[in-house]
């Protein structure tokens, strides 16, 4: 069972001394009877929320269904999840109240308040993101509090404007008003984030001595705060912020919650070989290992939120790798001004990335957690920012999900909101779905959407 | 109209209100970003600076009250104004002049949207003429006419935090070892000043303070390491606990020898093991390997690059023979700074492969091989096989359009032809002759195929993805006749592969040191010329050897440590606290070294080092004090801590003063880490980091980019930036200098004969078209898209970077390029563009972006001169707003560098003063801007006057209260 060789082993000829604990000590801690008691009490499955997005909207032609309700016809973009069709829900009409063709829309997708300078603080400011308010709910007993997860470099993008800063266009989430959360696109740092905390021979002693690190650390941020300007305390609040969850991580992995869940059928030990080190070159790979390395967080349940950016706004993404892709994807396939060839390439770069999802989706559905699958047990979100990359437009958002979210989300098909609802609605109604009591969204005078 | 921004609750904050409005106009693709003067191409800046030295027009608020405003009111009042305004916007706030230049964000636009007639829209009532202009006027005058002395702040900026570039220098000059830590800190995102080093971005998360923590955990294994001398200068030493990137093992043999091991069975394709190096100088390593062959007979090769993204440069390197350790020699040159080696197996010449020829580099074009006797049948009329593995690697002109050609007909053939051919060459695949690699049948896709896959798709510069689909497609006659052989047959291959394979020797490798053996012949003797000093410490940096020895030594230790870390003075309670954490580590039972390896870490993510904190906050503005502004002086031009004599002087509070901040500009400008400033700031106000990144032209053309060509571009411009600055020449020089840094490499993209190797060196240009910036591959590659040039990026680059006017963003249903231009042979993008121009929306600003944009069409999208593209021949020719007709680059920049220096003057000093102060300019630092420029104009242009107004100019010395 044990491997020979040590985590830290692995890691040291990359670099990376830390005292990690042995491979397969990386599982340990859902299965049966790694905590003791676990078995004794049902527990029941965790509810799961994720965003596969992507920033560049989807061709309308290609991704708009016929019919409405459970009597709907699947369109082009949409045909991947024909296998998933009974947990499909598409919403329309959602839209958000953004302006700019691209970044601003994209903060606005999760926070509904579009990020803009805030010139007291002198950042961009939006508002806490749904994801983050379910991690609220939902993180708090799972070693990760949430994941994002990305596949370009945040500053990638060409913008016009010498000093125009394209990296708030390269996440969803916000973990306050002025906190992005960047996603990894490393895949072997996710991988380490996510498991490199776990249990094992030495990390008792190694998560003391950071502990006591972390303790010496916030003394002295503690005096700097004292004598701070109040920009100072924001910024070093931040990181007392940062310490104070590196703790609980690390309390988490240490010791973990009695009656955890345990996976029915746990992943494979191979499941767990670390990603080599570096960034894919190849866009399809690179995803694919974004997506399994999610699926295992989720499964796992080490953690239960995931956001995942397939393209950033403004990419330079290049799909030449798909059949019939020539142009660039941003500044070529999504302007399409109307012309086929490009409506059409268009369209296939988004097929792909619902093959993508499709592929994620039915991952979740293969496994069993006794009272239905894992993808059963989630809400997995897929679509963008715009609604047609052309215009730029930001009503009827492209939005799919997938899943019933533990019994709290009753997939409805195609589901025809009112014109202009806004998206701060479908995010009250996420809430609801994930048993959060709340009666707005982010101030914004949201109402629950009907019929879901 | 909900907009959310007031509505969010937790935040209590002010603010910039109209950015909203900015960027509410129809088509605010960038609104959010817009920059300073709405100035058209021309006219701006003789304007703005008389400007400047008017006194505040009394008359004016009395203009703005009688005649703007009520205009404002008349016209845009119907949709912005009051409560649910348009776009959430409402003019009817700005009530005065003093409501006006402070928001300027908005007020460009207004004016912008004013001038170009986009608003009031069509179906409203617009002005008239004569009040069109006295909007524009009194706007203008609002905006211009302006005290900027006395309404002047140096701005209150919130803590900075290090970047990952300055952590890695920091930790470099503090400890004298050069840690990689990309890999464990992410890549911090540009703020809103365009600079990483923004205190805007510096966003911390539990994620990046986990990853701080192992890049800590990293640094003080390292500096460790350093201290017990286990690791030589220069070389590497596989130690036990190593893992190789491919599954490579680490084995040991006797007791204390441990060393990786490659083995013949995995093929030879992950066989490689990657490290970076640091390496103090430039010149011929000699390199020693301590290694030895795992089989009875001569064992296989080993290989050696120096930055090798695939295996194009591999040299043949060593034969390691005999199963006992000796050591292998041969040599290297290699620059100094940081290298990626690599090193790894190779199957090297298998002996039982008697009567194939000595393998040779496997190049195309070069081939010494006869072409695979297929089936030419399958090849377009008059092409032959022969011709396709001829053709070049697309690095010239005459390349590229024959593989243009080509491709159109034969494409998946060519692949094909290749792939065979890679095939027996690397595999030794022969018709009717199985060798051990690809075992009689008992080859495996995975290893065997898909690696000649990889190889093949390096080698053209394609996806694997599209070598499996030709493969699939056209399944390569040698399998298919492999599959009709016997399984007799077959099992008698397996058998005889067994045996060969028991036959050829892995490899063991234990150690890899590189002796510096002296400069080579006709290379440059300046070392940083021809460096990528980048990751190379300070020379005043200490040279590990100085951690504690004992218990004893700690409190020493630490009194002389945590001062340069925390970069100030620190008390005698403050180290006690570290001094106790070292002590509770002992009592808990570690080591003393396991004690300062955590006291190490604890320093390294303690928020004195990560954090720049300056002081207690002043009340009203006060001077800087002497340390923080020791901090912000490093940090701008080193990326790193304050040296010691920096140091020691705020130490003596006589730092604040502008002659003896002068002097230690000129100082460290004079040191040995100028060339971080440069290639810093080049990086990221030219925006160059993309390049061979996510900005990769395409590669079906252009087989022959690598990361290596990417660098090189970066390269040129940094080093001709830090040249610039240190022997002070005048910054108009980026715009029309003579001379540039080439390598072999980058000459050959240029087409400029007799640079050879690869060391980067100062060469002269003849083509006026070269040199300056936009001569540059890295900028006008930066400026294209993949497949094509961008006349519209590269037009907007000049406006906005080079003459740092403002453009506002496209409209929303317009992409960034006419359709059809550059695509179809009958249309030209000259010709798209100028049908676009006839459009009314577009062509406000199209007029001043297209002409420049296409004066610089003789270059294609990666540099390289041409006179043609697909459409016929270029016509570089262009008219610029302000009348001047050029003919193309080298016209072009003549006029810029004579007509628009000041233009250019300034918008470089705003964006390094940007990049000084970590943070976005504001109204208030515009009395500072025009401060430095007229003092780099009296002085001739020089780069170092622009560097010193900077770090003595009133934002960077002082600070603001809240």
């Amino acid at each position: 069972m044990h491997r020979a060789i040590a985590r830290r082993t692995l890691l040291k000829g990359l670099g990376v001394a830390l005292p990690l604990p042995f491979l397969e000590a990386m599982s340990p801690t859902f299965r049966a009877g790694a905590v003791a008691g676990a078995a004794e009490e049902a527990v029941t499955p965790p509810r799961r929320y994720v965003w596969l997005y992507q920033s560049c909207g989807f061709y309308p032609g290609s991704w708009d269904p016929k019919g409405s309700g459970q009597n709907f016809e699947l369109s082009r973009t949409l045909e991947p999840f024909a296998p998933l069709r009974d947990r499909l829900t598409v919403f329309r009409n959602l839209r958000t109240h953004a302006y700019g063709n691209h970044i601003g829309k994209c903060t606005a997708l999760l926070t509904g308040v579009q990020a803009e300078r805030d010139r007291e603080l002198g950042v961009f400011a939006s508002a806490k993101s749904i994801d983050q308010q379910l991690a609220d709910h939902l993180g708090h007993d799972t070693p990760i509090r949430s994941l994002q997860l990305g596949i370009e470099h945040p500053g990638q993008g060409y913008c016009s404007g010498a000093n125009s800063p394209v990296s708030y266009g390269a996440t969803l989430s916000w973990n306050t008003p002025t906190t992005m959360l960047m996603p990894e696109i490393d895949p072997r740092g996710a991988f380490d984030r996510l498991f490199g905390r776990a249990a094992g021979p030495g990390a008792a002693e190694r998560n003391r001595w950071q502990g006591s690190v972390l303790d010496l650390v916030s003394e002295q941020a503690g005096a700097i705060r004292r004598r701070g300007s109040s920009l100072d305390r924001h910024k070093i609040d931040e990181y007392l912020h940062s310490v104070r969850s590196v703790e609980r991580d690390i309390r988490r992995a240490t010791d973990p919650v009695a009656n955890r869940w345990q996976p029915p059928s746990p992943p494979e030990e191979s499941e767990f070989d670390a990603p080599p080190p570096g960034i894919p070159k190849d866009r399809a790979e690179h995803v694919r290992m974004m997506l399994d390395l999610a699926v295992l967080a989720l499964w796992t349940d080490t953690t239960r939120v995931v956001t995942m950016v397939y393209v950033n706004s403004l990419s330079e993404a290049n799909f030449s790798f798909l059949d019939g892709v020539t142009e660039p994807f941003h500044a070529g396939l999504s302007h399409h001004a109307s012309r086929p060839d490009r409506v059409e390439g268009y369209s296939r770069v988004n097929e792909w990335h619902a093959r993508q999802s499709a592929y994620f989706m039915k991952r979740l559905d293969a496994i069993d957690e006794g009272n239905g699958s894992a993808l059963d047990n989630s809400v997995v979100f897929f679509g963008s920012s715009l609604k047609d990359g052309d215009p730029h437009s930001n009503v009827d958002l492209p939005i799919a999900c997938v899943g019933r979210a533990g019994g709290g989300l009753k997939p409805a098909g195609h589901v025809i909101c009112p014109e202009d609802t806004p998206i701060g609605d479908l995010h009250l109604s996420t809430l609801g779905w994930f048993g959060v009591d709340a009666d707005d969204f982010n101030g914004l005078g949201a109402k629950r959407i009907e019929g879901v | 109209m909900k907009t959310g921004v007031e509505n969010a609750p937790e935040k209590a904050v002010v603010r910039d209100q109209p950015v909203g409005f900015v960027a509410s106009f129809p088509g605010a693709v960038y609104g959010e970003f817009m920059r300073r003067r709405p100035f058209p191409f021309g006219i701006a800046s003789a304007w703005l600076f008389a400007s400047l030295s008017l006194s505040v027009a009394t008359a004016g608020e009395a203009t703005f009250r009688d005649e703007v405003a009520p205009l404002l009111r008349q016209y845009c009042g119907e949709c912005h104004q009051g409560e649910g305004a348009e776009a959430a916007i409402d003019l009817s706030v700005y009530r005065s002049r003093e409501d006006v230049y402070p928001n300027r964000r908005v007020w460009r636009r207004v004016r912008e949207v004013i001038e170009s007639g986009a608003m009031p829209p069509e179906s409203m009532p617009g002005p008239t003429e004569e009040e069109r202009a006295a909007l524009l006027a009194g706007i203008d005058s609002a905006m211009h006419d302006v005290d900027w002395e006395a309404v002047r702040s140096p701005g209150s900026a919130a803590l900075a935090r290090l970047t990952r570039e300055e952590y890695r220098f920091t930790v470099a000059d503090l400890f004298g070892v050069t840690v990689d830590v990309a890999d464990v800190l992410a890549e911090d995102p540009e703020g809103l000043s365009g600079f990483a080093n923004d205190r805007s971005s510096m966003v911390m998360t539990a994620a990046r303070l986990e990853s701080t923590l192992n890049a800590a955990t990293r640094v003080a294994d390292a500096v460790i390491d350093a201290h017990a001398g286990a690791v030589s200068p220069i070389g590497y030493e596989v130690e036990t606990g190593e893992h190789a990137s491919f599954g490579q093992k680490v084995t040991r043999r006797g007791d204390d020898v441990v060393g990786w091991t490659f083995s013949p069975a995995l093929g030879r394709k992950y066989q490689s093991v990657r490290k970076a190096i640091d390496f103090p100088r430039t010149g011929t390593y000699s390199v020693r390997v301590r290694a030895a062959s795992t089989g009875p007979g001569p064992s296989a090769g080993m290989w050696i690059a120096a930055d090798s993204v695939n295996d194009a440069s591999r040299e043949p390197g060593v034969l390691v023979e005999g199963k006992a350790l000796a050591e292998y020699e041969t040599e290297m040159f290699l620059t100094a700074g940081r290298h990626d080696i690599l090193f790894g197996y190779d199957f090297y010449r298998p002996p039982w492969l008697p009567d194939v020829p000595d393998r040779p580099q496997m190049k195309l074009g070069q081939s010494t091989f006869d072409p695979p006797p297929y089936d030419e049948s399958l090849l377009p009329d008059g092409v032959t096989y022969r011709e396709l593995l001829a053709v070049g690697d697309g690095s010239t002109q005459d390349d590229e359009s024959r593989i243009r050609e080509l491709m159109a007909t034969a494409n998946r053939i060519y692949y094909r032809a290749v792939l065979d051919r890679l095939l027996r060459d690397r595999f030794h695949f022969e018709r009717g002759y199985l060798p051990v690699f690809v075992g009689g049948l008992g080859y495996d896709y995975q290893t065997h195929v898909v690696p000649a896959f990889e190889e093949l798709a390096e080698l053209l510069g394609v996806s694997r993805k599209d070598v499996e689909r030709v493969w699939r497609d056209h399944e390569t006659p040698l399998f298919r006749e492999l599959e009709t052989f016997s399984e007799k047959q077959r099992q008698a291959w397996r058998e005889q592969d067994e045996s060969r394979k028991s036959s050829v020797g892995g490899l063991f490798v234990d150690r890899i040191e590189f002796r510096f053996a002296g400069k080579p012949n006709g290379e440059t003797g300046d070392r940083r010329d021809d460096a990528s000093p980048l990751d190379s410490p300070r020379n005043d940096s200490p040279r590990s050897g100085a951690l504690p020895a004992g218990r004893g030594d700690v409190d020493g230790y630490l009194s002389a440590l945590l001062p340069k870390a925390f970069r100030r003075p620190v008390s005698e309670e403050e180290r006690e606290r570290y001094r106790d954490f070292y002590r509770r580590e002992r009592d808990a039972g570690g080591s003393h070294v396991e004690a300062v390896r955590r006291l190490l870490v604890a320093v390294l993510v303690s928020p004195g080092f990560l954090y720049r904190h300056e002081g207690d906050p002043p009340v009203g503005v006060e001077p800087l004090g002497d340390h923080a502004l020791a901090s912000r002086l490093s940090y701008w031009l080193t990326a790193s801590m304050p040296d010691d004599v920096l140091l020691a002087a705020a130490g003596r509070g006589v730092l604040n003063d502008p002659d003896q901040i002068g002097r230690h500009v000129e100082r460290i400008l004079d040191g040995d880490t100028s060339y971080r400033l440069a290639a810093r700031f080049t990086t990221e106000w030219l925006k160059l980091s993309g390049i061979g990144r996510e900005k990769e032209p395409d590669k079906e053309l252009f087989r022959f980019f690598s990361w290596h060509l990417a660098e090189d571009m970066r390269r040129e411009v940094a080093l001709t930036f830090d040249r610039m600055v240190r022997e002070d020449r005048p910054i108009i020089e980026l715009l029309n200098g003579d001379e540039t840094y080439l390598n072999e490499r980058l000459a050959r993209l240029y087409g400029i004969e007799g640079v050879a190797g690869d060391a980067m060196r100062p060469v002269r240009v003849e083509d006026p078209s070269r040199g300056g910036l936009l001569g540059t591959a890295a900028v006008l590659t930066t400026t294209s898209l993949a497949t094509r040039t961008s006349p519209v990026r590269r037009g907007a680059f000049v406006v906005e970077t080079v003459l740092g006017n403002e453009l506002p963003p496209p409209p929303p249903d317009v992409g960034d390029l006419p359709e059809e231009a550059g695509q179809s042979e009958s249309v030209s993008v000259r010709r798209a563009l100028e049908a676009h121009r006839d459009n009314v929306r577009c062509a406000g600003c199209h007029n001043k972006i297209d002409p420049p944009g296409f004066a610089l069409e003789h270059f294609d999208w990666i540099g390289r001169r041409r006179s043609r593209d697909p459409a016929g021949p270029i016509d570089a020719s262009a008219r610029l707003p302000d009348g001047t007709e050029v003919g193309g680059v080298a016209e072009l920049k003549a006029y810029l560098a004579e007509n628009r220096k000041d233009d250019f003057t300034r918008a470089l000093t705003e964006r390094m003063l940007a990049h000084a102060l970590g943070r976005e300019l504001d109204y208030f630092d515009e009395h500072a801007i025009g401060q430095i420029v007229s003092a780099v104009r009296r002085d001739g242009y020089r780069a170092r006057t622009l560097i010193r107004e900077i770090a003595t100019s009133y934002p960077f010395r002082y600070r603001a209260g809240e």
